[in-house]
């Protein structure tokens, strides 16, 4: 008899780890990210829908602090900008952003971060971040990184969802989505409310804020091999320090509206594809100073007005052929850009402007060839052109980037190198601001290896790159720098899945960048990331420190974030998160008088991630 | 030894895992419902996970020799069906209370879900492995 029983419960174990188990390996293998990254086009990084729902990433941002060279940070207008915190200059233009197959731009600075950069995830599958020069498939023009988001679908999340969220400084989000397939159809809505509430600081006499209040919508129809997709947000809030130098505002104010319209259509087995995309963007930026206390370059201003028009149409053909051992894309694009800056008012009064041009057509051609040279290696051959056809007698520009990649794999071990040189064409803000700008040119080489075992993952990454032209700004215009800068960057990664659900993610992340300014201080940047993900029963925990050391010469920042996620039942879920849980996460040093220099006390220091607990509920139906 | 590579490298092509493993999970509720090794299945509207890896499952194209028939619409469900234990692909076919249960997509998760009432109409007494996935 008690031979029976046992046998019957060993039974009864191995069904049910056989049953848990499968739908665990149906999960990972399902993984819609599985379907769309692409190991071949670049360093990647992917975080899975299981990741972001494990993580608790709220946000854009709550991925992009932790990413590897980087640290997410936002200029003085409280606008997010990865690289840089003069507003002068918007480094961050080579950073592209994609929503599926639409790339989310902003037609002045030439990169949707400014706008999206911060954006909720509610609406976001799986996340893809490509480094290091990616693929010339991915978009018209050149880019240091891709991240591309990947909306839900139908497939995976069928039904709807309500989410609330509310943290201790006021931050409240709502958000509600309802998916479904019928009749062949399938379709996404989205709509959202964020109004995200930040501490104030008090500096010479004003009171900094940076609060936004945003609205989105997001909706898309499939059928077959072609979506549509319309997605508008509107934001407005505080422009936190203002655009301008010397005074402090006593009050800012900035909106913006969004608004786009795309298809994407696959033919021919999918091996064609065509995308069609239009943006419509309106901006408005004021400020109102104190008598006396104007900007350094607007003597006398006490109120300042701007607001910018800008539109854009993006048409892209991509065709792919597989010969023998060759798969060949070629691939021509086309956009054109209108952007209107010229209404300012300073003082109630409308200052007449010249803007140098408005208008910008780019044709874009690439190809790329994918040898399969046998069963391990792989070279990748591509070379891209864009024309800039500008009005105006605007200086047009023509710009080239060669991109060589070799892949070696066997079943442990993978080595990717790529080398690559990239010339950036001069973005209309640039532009406007100095028409003579000259392309910038990035070379670089890279060197990726991966050791992947059943449990673990090992990476090491090698990079030196070299930066002609940069863009700079050294107080007395903006201006090509006659210096080449040198770029370092190493990077080692370790991955431990101790169980199936459980994992450790370690980073170390060392790059250094010669400052493209005669004088200026070199910059040598520390990044470590330690990330643990456990699922015990129904709960979901999340645990994570962020350290940034060297970065823009501000005190060495310890991001600590922790969270957990409860399922009360199938339709109902409650989670807690903690966001730089002791304070000390990385600040970001701006400064008022920069020209002429002032003191030490000129500098504020605000917190990148502000310290932020937020409870959040989310019922399905 | 090319497809090798192009699987590796190019648009990673899961769907033959996918489905395989979509079909051993149905194959395992399917020898459950029925307590047989190789039931009679309908599929009503197709379901390509099944139709592309049938498993031990024997896929018929008559309701009436059907002992269980799986779902991807509850519409227009033949007559004949209806007598029979009707298995969903979505949770919102467990609107329809003649669906015993459904292996579903659910916040980015594969679920399956039993409703205990239901299975007691139908007299099906699943193996200790399922519990988890019954509700009341």
């Amino acid at each position: 008899m008690k031979l029976l029983i046992l046998m019957l419960m060993l039974f009864s174990i191995t069904n049910a780890q056989e049953i848990d188990s499968l739908l665990n390996e149906y999960e990972t293998d399902s993984e819609l990210s599985n379907k769309t990254k692409d190991e071949s086009a670049g360093n990647l990084i992917v975080y899975t829908r299981d990741d972001l729902e494990r993580m608790q990433a709220e946000s854009l941002q709550d991925v992009l602090k932790s990413l590897r060279l980087f640290a997410y940070t936002e200029n003085r207008m409280g606008q997010p900008d990865i690289l840089n915190q003069d507003p002068m200059i918007y480094y961050s233009s080579s950073i592209r952003v994609y929503l599926d197959e639409t790339e989310l731009l902003t037609a002045m600075t030439g990169s949707g971060l400014i706008l999206f950069g911060n954006m909720e995830l509610d609406f976001i599958d799986h996340i893809e971040v490509y480094q290091g020069f990616p693929s010339f498939d991915f978009g018209i023009e050149p880019a240091t990184v891709v991240i591309r988001l990947y909306s839900k679908t139908a497939e995976h999340d069928e039904g709807g969802r309500v989410k609330a969220t509310l943290a201790t400084n006021g931050k409240n989000k709502q958000n509600v989505y309802y998916t479904n397939i019928e009749d062949g159809v399938s379709y996404f809505i989205y709509a959202n409310r964020t109004d995200d509430i930040k501490d104030t600081y008090e500096h010479q006499g004003q009171t900094l804020r940076r609060d936004t209040k945003t609205n989105r919508f997001y909706g898309s129809v499939g059928v077959e091999n072609h979506t549509f997709n319309f997605h508008v947000m509107k934001s407005d809030g505080d422009a936190f320090m203002g655009a301008y130098i010397g005074n402090i505002p006593e009050n800012t104010f900035k909106k913006n509206m969004f608004v786009n319209l795309s298809t994407s259509s696959k033919f021919m087995d999918d091996t064609l594809a065509l995308n069609f995309s239009y943006i419509k963007t309106k901006n408005k930026v004021s400020y109102a100073y104190d008598a006396g206390k104007a900007p350094y370059f607007l003597p006398g201003t006490t109120s300042y007005l701007q607001e910018q028009e800008e539109s854009s149409f993006t048409a892209s053909l991509k065709k792919e052929w597989k010969l023998d051992t060759h798969t060949v894309s070629v691939g021509t694009q086309y956009r054109y850009k209108d952007f209107d800056m010229d209404n300012i008012e300073i003082n109630s009064l409308v200052i007449p402007t010249n803007q140098a041009y408005d208008r910008e057509d780019i044709y874009s051609l690439f190809i790329q060839d994918l040898i399969s040279l046998n069963e391990n290696n792989l070279v990748t051959l591509s070379v891209m052109d864009q024309e800039y056809i500008r009005n105006n007698n605007m200086k047009n520009q023509n710009t080239l980037q060669l991109r060589l990649g070799y892949i070696y794999t066997n079943r442990e071990w993978v080595s990717k190198t790529f080398i690559s040189s990239q010339q950036f064409a001069t973005e209309p803000y640039m532009a406007m601001q100095n028409p003579d700008l000259e392309e910038q040119t990035y070379t670089s080489i890279l060197q990726e290896v991966s050791y992947q075992t059943s449990q673990t993952l090992s990476k090491v990454i090698l990079g030196y790159g070299i930066n002609d032209k940069m863009i700079v700004d050294d107080g007395s215009g903006v201006r090509n720098s006659d210096i080449t800068s040198a770029l370092h960057l190493i990077i080692a990664e370790f991955t431990l899945h101790f169980s199936q659900k459980d994992k450790l993610e370690l980073q170390a992340n060392y790059w250094s960048f010669e400052s493209p300014l005669e004088g200026g201080d070199d910059t040598e940047h520390h990044s470590y990331v330690a990330r643990m993900l456990n699922s015990v029963s129904d709960f979901d925990i999340f645990n994570e420190l962020v350290v940034h050391q060297g970065y823009s010469n501000t005190d060495t920042g310890y991001d600590y974030s922790a969270g957990v996620k409860y399922q009360v039942n199938k339709d109902f879920h409650i989670n807690i998160k903690g966001e730089n849980i002791f304070d000390t996460g990385l600040e970001a040093d701006y400064m008022n008088q920069v020209i002429p220099y002032s003191s030490s006390n000129d500098s504020v220091y605000v917190p990148v991630t502000e310290r932020r607990f937020t409870l959040g509920m989310e019922y399905l139906f | 030894m090319i497809k090798l590579l192009l699987i590796l490298f190019l648009i990673t092509t899961t769907w033959a895992s996918d489905d395989k493993k979509a079909s051993s999970i149905f194959n395992l509720i399917a020898k459950n419902i029925t307590e047989k090794s190789s039931p009679n299945v309908y599929l009503h509207k197709g379901n390509s996970s099944l139709e592309k890896y049938p498993g031990n499952l024997n896929i018929t194209t008559e309701c009436a020799k059907a002992d269980l028939v799986i779902l991807s619409t509850t519409k227009d469900i033949p007559k004949e069906c209806l007598e029979k234990i009707l298995f969903g692909t979505r949770y919102s076919h467990l609107k329809n209370k003649d669906v015993v249960g459904s292996f579903f997509w659910q916040k980015g998760r594969p679920n399956i879900l039993f409703y205990k009432q239901r299975l007691e109409e139908h007299k099906i007494k699943l193996d200790s492995s399922f519990d988890r996935y019954i509700e009341n």
